[in-house]
């Protein structure tokens, strides 16, 4: 047999297995590409999808992400500050005086109210003044009138004893016998004149002990000055009011106002912590601060308990009260023209300053639940590679001023720490640092 | 008659249905929101207190899920292109060597053919935990672990293909090869001509199954890679709770998709491989 023909043979055999169902391509390929083509093409539009939603949700990722500005810990000088907190009290308080009992029109000033020398304080009623003018006046010359009749009764009695007098002595060169006798009987009228001279003389005594005209004089030259300016009460220094004791309507007593005597300077109270009493000692030279303006090299004139004439942060103010429990009170005398009354202020008593390893911003400092921590931002390997995710760590600080802070707890100082951030940053979160 | 077929028809539906439950379960999960799965699944996740329920069709669907997950979760995409790359250089690679080593080993005869083919069954057979050590001392003295090509290297030579693909190509009648040899192919023409168009219904079945096996790949990607950025989708979500359970159903089916369509791509190949180990010559 041929080559050929065996071959031809094989194929035939070949047509009536089921095996010749595989090879006939015709048939199956319709089924095939329908199905095949279907789930081809579909494959395609999901990696399609796919691929899209990659690129969408990484650009959402984007927006999502806090861009963060980062510091590293570097050492730092951190100045030592000791302050305090105080204010500007009076210094020297003068009383301005007036006569008791005058009415009262007008009170001009307030408490607090800087008043200047000559400036009207308070407003007498002036009819009233001149009431007790009046009465003053006719009081006086009541005083006089029983005073000069004493004297000249006594000036009568004296002058007639005299001249009785002088007639005895020039009748006695004449006198006979029986007028002797009756010298006797003008002897006994010439002690009785003396009696009543006695008496008189008393009664003068008496009526001048007795006469108020020297009071009388006093309160009408005290009530004068008030009825020449026409019942205006004028300041006679310069100052800030600090205590009013009449009102409007009122009457007066001893004193109208207290006024803080500007030209005397006044006084700066602080508030220190017990605990830093180390810190303030009489004489020592400290500054303070009022206004943003310095007054340096002031002189510590006492440190004491306080006794809560400062007020304190959420204390009351009360005369005589318990003060601040564990604070002190550190007074100096401020110079003359140095801040007003009531004036808030810092006093720093000491301003070394120590170099620290470990300072990090204030800006990156945080607190929960009283104790400190910061945020760095730490690198982590996650499914999308290597990224930065802010960490939470807790520090203790030593020592800050206004800028930095030194602390503890800082493990590396490659540590980047997060200092401010376009959105809201928490423990976990993933960020990117600006460029 | 019929009423048998209808029988029988009933009973191939409930065992399909009871089969497919689990794919049904991920579905409805993956349109629940966070707050009906913790009432349906929070025991599971209580320290045991308590029973778990489920429903078919959830009561308020949500796309929630799927957003989250295609919109908001970049991670995802990450170790879904970790898994194509994966899949796409393995399947590749093992066309490449397994199709020739499969047909070597079905068309030729050589020296210590059956031993060898005996060890390819015996490696085939040994569970991965098994090879696992000796796995990573070879990989890491060619300095490749915690790199794809740890994962990829090793499935290009894998066993399994060649020996499904041998099975197809030992089908082939030898008449055919020889009359081929006959008119004057050279082996190579046998082998591109003959071999594979003959072949292909066992090489789709492989191509498919080792798509469905990388692409659920899990066991190799924990030992040999440890950075995160590496991880393939079978490694997504390794921790699930509560929060992030309507996340991990959402994924699941997403997973599920593209070996769905991977099947039915090929599913008729597979019918056919099936149908040729019925033939006998």
């Amino acid at each position: 047999m041929n080559i050929k023909d065996k071959f031809k043979d094989i194929k035939d055999k070949l047509k009536n297995i089921k095996f010749n169902k595989i090879l006939n391509y015709e048939i199956s390929k319709k089924e095939k590409t329908s199905l095949q083509e279907k789930a081809i093409k579909g494959l395609g539009v999901f990696l399609f999808i796919m691929l899209l939603c990659t690129m969408l949700s990484r650009a959402a990722n984007t927006l999502t992400i806090p861009v963060v500005s980062v510091s590293d810990v570097n050492s730092k000088a951190i100045s030592d500050e000791v302050s305090a907190q105080g204010m500007v009290v009076k210094n020297r308080e003068k009383k301005i005086k007036v006569i008791e009992d005058l009415k009262v029109n007008n009170v001009n000033v307030n408490i607090g109210s800087n008043i200047k020398k000559g400036q009207v304080l308070v407003e007498l009623d002036l009819d009233d003044i001149k009431e007790k003018v009046d009465k003053l006046n006719k009081d006086i010359e009541k005083e006089e009138r029983i005073i000069n009749r004493a004297q000249e009764d006594y000036n009568r009695a004296v002058e007639e004893k005299n001249n009785n007098q002088e007639q005895q002595n020039s009748d006695s060169k004449n006198k006979s016998d029986q007028e002797k006798s009756t010298e006797g009987k003008s002897t006994e009228e010439t002690s009785g004149a003396d009696e009543q001279i006695l008496q008189l003389k008393r009664a003068l005594e008496d009526a001048k002990d007795n006469s108020k005209l020297d009071e009388y004089n006093k309160k009408l030259s005290k009530l004068k000055p008030y009825l020449d300016s026409n019942g205006k009460v004028k300041s006679d220094l310069e100052g800030i009011v600090t205590s009013i004791f009449v009102e409007n309507g009122g009457v007066t007593k001893d004193a109208l106002l207290a006024v803080a005597d500007k030209e005397k300077g006044y006084k700066f109270i602080a508030q220190l912590e017990s605990d830093k009493s180390k810190s303030a000692k009489q004489d020592q030279k400290v500054k303070v601060l009022i206004d943003d303006k310095t007054i340096k090299d002031l002189t510590i004139e006492s440190v004491a308990e306080s006794t809560g004439a400062v007020q304190g942060k959420g204390q009351t103010e009360g005369i005589g009260g318990t003060g601040n429990k564990g604070m002190l009170d550190v007074t100096v005398n401020l110079p003359v023209n140095a801040g007003k009354i009531n004036d808030a202020g810092k006093m720093i008593l000491s301003d070394n300053s120590q170099s620290y390893s470990s300072c990090v911003p204030i800006s990156s400092l945080r607190q929960e639940d009283n104790k400190y921590y910061v945020l760095i931002a730490d690198e982590e390997k996650t499914v999308l590679g290597k990224e930065l995710v802010a960490k939470k760590l807790k520090v203790k600080i030593i020592k800050k001023d206004s800028s930095f802070a030194a602390i503890e707890g800082m493990s590396s100082k490659d540590t980047k720490i997060i200092i401010d951030s376009n959105k809201k940053v928490e423990d976990g979160d993933k960020v990117r640092v600006e460029e | 008659m019929e009423v048998k077929k209808k029988i029988i028809f009933l009973m191939l539906l409930v065992m399909a249905l009871f089969i497919c439950f689990p794919i049904l379960f991920l579905i409805a999960g993956s349109f629940m929101d966070t707050k009906e799965l913790t009432q349906h699944l929070g025991a599971v996740f209580k320290e045991g207190k308590g029973f778990a329920s489920w429903i078919i069709l959830p009561k308020y669907p949500t796309l929630r899920s799927y957003v989250e997950i295609l919109l908001d979760t970049p991670e995802f995409f990450v170790v879904f292109w970790n898994s194509v790359k994966i899949v796409l250089f393995s399947i590749v690679g093992q066309l490449l060597v397994g199709v020739p080593a499969a047909w070597g080993f079905a068309r030729y005869k050589f020296p210590y053919k059956k031993i060898l083919f005996m060890i390819y069954i015996i490696v085939m057979l040994m569970p991965f935990q098994v090879t696992m050590i000796s796995n990573y001392v070879v990989l890491d003295k060619l300095n490749i672990l915690d790199t794809h090509l740890s994962i990829i290297l090793p499935s290009i030579f894998s066993t399994f293909a060649v020996f499904i693909m041998y099975r197809f190509f030992k089908n082939i009648p030898e008449s055919i090869i020889e009359s081929a040899r006959i008119d004057g192919a050279s082996e190579k023409q046998i082998f591109f001509k003959i071999g594979i168009p003959l072949g292909m219904p066992g090489i789709m079945s492989s191509v498919i199954l080792s798509f469905l096996e990388y692409w659920n790949l899990i066991e190799q990607p924990l030992i040999f890679l440890k950075s995160k950025n590496l991880w393939p989708l079978s490694m997504y979500l390794p921790n699930v709770n509560i929060e992030n359970a309507g996340v991990a159903f959402g994924a699941s089916a997403i997973t599920l998709i593209s070996a769905i369509i991977v099947f039915f791509a090929g599913q008729s190949y597979l019918e056919q491989g099936i149908a040729s180990t019925a033939v006998k010559e």
